[in-house]
């Protein structure tokens, strides 16, 4: 009986090795290819360690005065509704886990996204023993609620609109850079005071004590579009707990 | 019937085979998220218990035709082994047996003989076996330490020394300011310990290129030996510090000041050693690198930036090395290195699952890391970088790196392609040596440390066997003397016998091919007749509480990490100081010990008074005579002549285990004044004692002590008492203590491989549980090690408390001098 035992420990720690020497052929490799308006943005390989950077394309002339959101592996996104595009995490930087879910035969091809982008908010996803937003995609879901009801009450129809509410996660470093290479963003919420200090964002107005969620942050417009300054008023008049100004 | 009995063993042999096979495709399935890991977990305990009746259906075979009873369970374990398709097959072919076989000669295997000492042992003590170890062990140590020290200064050709870096020193030399900044240190209670590898080739007429060497979170410089030797011989200077609240190093506060904190104290030791004219004329101040892993990569990156100065000639670190760390803000530090740079991170580390987006993900920190490299002539940044190429220009500071090895977060400091990497970064940069950085003999003393770890554990149980054989504590073993009764007696041949290595003995009759297995916990002992009830439901009881601890102890680990960073003041926040449980990651283990301990506790007693219940039950019922399992508790209890003898037992019981532990610790602290050596192996070590690691100690044993008195129990009174040869004992009790923190690496890497992220990333509001997961490799080895020491010390002192104490103190003490202490001492 010890023999088999010493035998089958020696078989397991040989079968570790062998584990180990093998672990890069449980990687998955995805040829990942970039499509904009048909024209090819170049061809990438990522997979569930690699990450791969990509360039930003420009605005193709026949979706002139639109955003581009993303990459999108729906190739029929053009058909549509905005709300129904499915894109990635990041603009320039392709994951393994924004396309493995529809990745057929090794490869796929990304679509990029072209939208009128109406508006955007960004809210702070950040939930530590140190920083807390106090904002979640359950209470984002009634300011959501709240807010077309607003625009609708201003003459506004948001079902038609392209109001992309979206989140952020990270350090306040972190996120802000991501904010300023997403570059479309309007208005944030949930972050603190360092939003310009510490994140770089250069804003309009910014505004504390505003308390979407459980806890009092700060609001930021980042332009002076109509919309823009017109829901970011509404947010300080619902919201303002405090007055806490920048 | 000889070959059905063979098929029937081969089959339940492999039952348990699968039975371990279906665990790990649950887990698998439950990394990923896979409701069927339900349906594998039942396949498990199905295979399990059916290994179980078949063994017992085989057990009770007088021929190859069964009776009724048996042929149905038979059948039913049959069908139910499709769990299982080789005992499928086996069972099938065992189940339509029915020939006899050609008779076999039966052949009487005696039992084994017992090798018994003399009574009344004449032998000197000094030819006792546990002196002769203990002697053995301790010269092993010092054997193995010398050798270690032989490794660590390149055959004495590099001088290692301690020093304290204190608050007067810092002042002392700050009158050379660093970009106008002084970084010294304004508390005079705060110091940080250094340890300074000078090479003979460093003198004043021909300085060395210095380097410093920073280790990460939780981490002592001891960990970042394996630098420190390599950079030596091959003519560095190089200084490695315990970082704040870490090692020897003391600290009351957290200091908000980003000056007064000084990079957690690299920054005071680098402007300490630059200014510092008097003492380290061996150190070439125009060739000055630091290098860091994890937060200590964050460390020196901040510190090459602080010290940059208007160029590379005027900057104070020429080199620097990050390894392991990308966060943001360390990525925005690259812009203001005047500096060549090399960063590492290892294509396996879990971290990295932090950083997946544009602004803070590998590549864009490779990417920024090659680009921002200061260059301000006509330079094109690099859309692709490749990983291992070097760019930039050395001359003037902006040469770069990126290296990507194939290794972990935890493990990349034991790696030698990450450390060959180190080594030709500097010996390029710093210009010090050719000797390429593939040569290394790091290993050499990680070794030699290893085996001085494993001596001194070996020394402190023979040490203990020799005490036990002493005037003073040879009462602790000793039976009390009062009127023995017919009972008793039997039970003292019972002891006897458990004491031995009980053997098999194999009836010499018709059943050839039968053995029966003599039970310890039986009264019929002598008789060597096991019960059918307590043969299959006794295994089924005992086996599955193991499975239900490991589960436990798997599943709570993680939840328990998130509650300690809840409920204890030191939490991911690390600048709060405290007495009140300051190990910020040890509060982690607390938990885990304390409720896994008690649980287990919970089932010891539970299912014994069970066990009993069902005796009384049934003897009530079917007026069988009752064989109560009372005795599992002796080992419990401390016996004495008297009230005052067990009192004076009870505190033998502790002071025991005190000596050792001094004794431990002070060969810990004799091999370091002797050797500069301590005890370790990787991530597991013993260093010598500080004040403040000591207090953290104090308020942890306590509560961790239910988790090792439980552990103590469960091998002695529960495992130890099935009856099996003493190597099984150890063995069930090892893997038992261990599984359920194996399958936790199992999980998290499992998943990991796969998707690309572990398994335990955040947790409850937000928590990074990562780490506490890097820490479970230590914690595996210390829980396999752990019932071994239990059991040869319940052996030794014939109570299960003793060993308990002494390992719950060594253990923890190792743990805690490795980690973290937010104690404001």
């Amino acid at each position: 009986m010890k023999k088999y035992v010493i035998a089958a420990l020696l078989v397991l720690a040989m079968c570790m090795t062998a584990l180990a020497g093998c672990m890069r052929f449980l990687e998955k490799d995805v040829q990942v290819t970039l499509d904009s308006d048909g024209e090819n943005w170049g061809c990438y390989t990522v997979n569930s360690f690699n990450n791969a950077i990509v360039p930003r394309p420009d605005v193709p002339e026949k979706f002139a005065g639109m955003t581009f959101i993303g990459w999108t592996a729906q190739e029929n996104w053009e058909e549509l509704e905005p709300n129904q595009i499915k894109v990635s995490a990041n603009k320039e930087f392709i994951r393994y886990d924004d396309v493995k879910d529809y990745v057929k035969s090794g490869s796929i091809t990304l679509y990029a996204a072209y939208v009128k982008v109406d508006l955007v908010i960004a809210w702070y996803d950040r939930h530590t023993s140190g920083t807390d937003s106090g904002l979640n995609e359950e209470n984002m879901g009634a300011f959501k609620d709240n807010m077309y009801t607003y625009l609708a009450s201003e003459g506004y129809t948001p079902e038609n609109m392209y109001i992309d509410i979206r989140s952020y996660s990270g350090t306040v470093g972190a996120s802000c850079e991501k904010i300023i290479n997403d570059a479309d963003v309007d208005i944030m919420v949930g972050w603190g005071n360092n939003l310009n200090s510490t994140g770089g964002i250069a804003c309009v107005e910014k505004q504390g004590g505003i308390a979407i969620g459980s806890v009092s942050r700060y609001a930021a417009s980042l332009n002076e579009k109509e919309l823009t300054k017109l829901v970011f008023t509404w947010i300080k008049d619902t919201y303002t707990v405090n007055d806490v100004n920048a | 019937m000889y070959l059905k009995s063979k098929l029937l063993k081969a089959a339940s042999i492999c039952m348990y085979v699968f039975t371990a096979l279906w665990f790990l495709f649950a887990a698998c399935f439950f990394a990923l998220g896979n409701y069927w890991y339900i349906g594998f977990a039942l396949f498990a305990l199905i295979s399990l218990y059916d290994g179980f009746v078949i063994t017992s259906v085989r057990e009770k075979m007088t021929g190859v035709t069964l009776e009724k009873k048996e042929w149905i369970k038979l059948l039913v374990c049959w069908i139910l082994s499709i769990v299982c398709p080789p005992a499928f097959v086996l069972n099938g072919i065992a189940f339509f047996r029915d020939k006899e076989d050609e008779p076999q000669e039966v052949t009487v295997k005696p039992a084994e003989e017992k090798k018994c000492e003399k009574p009344n042992g004449k032998k000197r003590f000094y030819k006792a076996k546990s002196f002769i170890t203990m002697c053995v062990a301790f010269g092993m140590i010092f054997i193995a330490s010398f050798f270690a020290m032989c490794f660590e200064t390149s055959g004495f050709k590099v001088k290692v020394t301690d020093f304290t870096l204190t608050g007067e020193m810092t002042k002392y030399y700050n009158e050379g300011k660093i970009d106008g900044k002084a970084y010294v240190l304004d508390d005079d209670d705060v110091s940080y310990s250094v340890t300074m590898y000078v090479p003979d080739t460093a003198t004043e007429a021909n300085p060395a290129a210095t380097v410093f060497v920073f280790p990460g979170f939780t981490r002592t410089k001891a960990t970042m030996a394996q630098y420190a030797m390599e950079l030596s011989r091959r003519g560095a200077v190089v200084f490695t510090m315990d970082p704040t609240g870490q090692g020897g190093t003391t600290i009351n506060s957290y200091a908000s000041d980003e000056q007064n904190r000084g990079q957690n104290g690299i920054e005071h030791l680098v402007q300490y050693v630059y200014n510092n004219t008097d003492d380290f004329k061996f150190c070439d101040k125009n060739r000055f690198g630091a290098m860091g892993h994890s937060q200590g990569g964050g460390n020196v990156a901040a510190l090459a930036a602080d010290f940059a100065g208007d160029s590379f000639y005027d900057s104070v670190i020429k080199s620097v090395y990050i390894s392991g760390y990308i966060k943001y803000s360390s990525i925005n530090n690259y812009q203001n290195f005047k500096c060549n740079a090399g960063l590492a991170y290892g294509y396996y580390d879990e971290g990295a699952y932090r950083y997946q987006t544009d602004a803070e993900s590998f590549e864009v920190a490779a990417q920024r890391f090659i680009n921002e490299n200061g260059d301000e002539s006509d330079f094109i940044p690099y859309s692709e970088i490749e990983i291992d190429k070097g760019y930039g220009d050395m001359a003037n500071g902006t040469y770069r790196v990126v290296h990507r090895e194939d290794i972990n977060h935890c493990f990349e400091m034991y790696d030698p392609v990450s450390i060959k990497n180190t080594i030709n970064f500097f010996n390029e940069t710093l210009d010090i040596s050719d000797m390429g950085g593939g040569s290394q003999l790091w290993f050499g003393k990680e070794f030699f440390n290893g085996i001085a770890l494993a001596a001194a554990f070996t020394f402190i149980i023979a040490a203990c066997a020799v005490l036990m054989g002493t005037p003073v504590f040879k009462s602790l073993k000793e039976k009390p003397v009062e009127k023995i009764s017919d009972d008793e007696i039997r039970e003292i041949t019972e002891e006897e016998a458990e004491e031995e290595l009980l053997g098999r003995t194999v009836n010499a009759t018709a059943d050839a091919g039968m053995e029966t297995v003599a039970k310890g916990t039986h009264k019929s002992l002598a008789e060597g007749i096991v019960s059918e009830h307590k043969t299959v439901a006794h295994k089924v009881i005992f086996w599955s509480c193991i499975i239900l601890t490991a589960i436990i102890a798997c599943l709570d680990y993680i939840p328990l990490a998130n509650l300690s960073i809840e409920i204890f003041p030191t939490s991911n926040v690390a600048s709060v100081y405290t007495y009140t449980f300051p190990a910020r990651m040890i509060n982690a283990i607390l938990l885990w010990a304390l409720i896994n301990g008690a649980i287990g506790l919970v089932i010891f007693f539970g299912t014994t008074l069970i066990e009993n219940l069902y005796e009384y039950i049934r003897f009530k019922v079917k007026g069988i005579e009752p064989a109560y399992d009372w005795d599992k508790f002796k080992a419990i209890k401390i016996s004495g002549n008297g009230w005052k003898g067990t009192l004076l037992n009870v505190g033998k019981a502790i002071f025991l285990p005190l000596v050792m532990f001094g004794a431990f610790y002070f060969l810990v602290q004799l091999n370091y004044w002797m050797f500069h050596q301590d005890f370790r192996f990787t991530l597991i070590s013993a260093s010598p004692l500080n004040a403040r690691m000591f207090v953290t100690a104090l308020e942890y044993w306590p509560i961790i002590f239910v988790f090792y008195i439980s552990n103590s129990i469960r091998v002695n009174c529960s495992i130890g008492r099935e009856g099996w040869k003493e190597w099984k004992v150890i063995l069930v009790s090892a893997l038992a203590n261990s599984v359920g923190l194996i399958f936790i690496l199992i999980i998290n890497y499992f998943c990991y491989f796969t998707t690309g992220s572990p398994y335990y990333t955040y947790w409850g509001n937000g928590n990074e549980v990562w780490l506490y997961i890097n820490m479970v490799f230590a914690l595996v080895v210390m829980m396999f090690i752990l019932p071994i020491f239990n059991r040869l010390l319940y052996r030794i002192t014939g109570n299960v408390w003793s060993g308990a104490i002494v390992c719950c103190m060594i253990f923890i003490m190792m743990t805690i001098s490795a980690s973290v202490s937010y104690i404001p001492m």
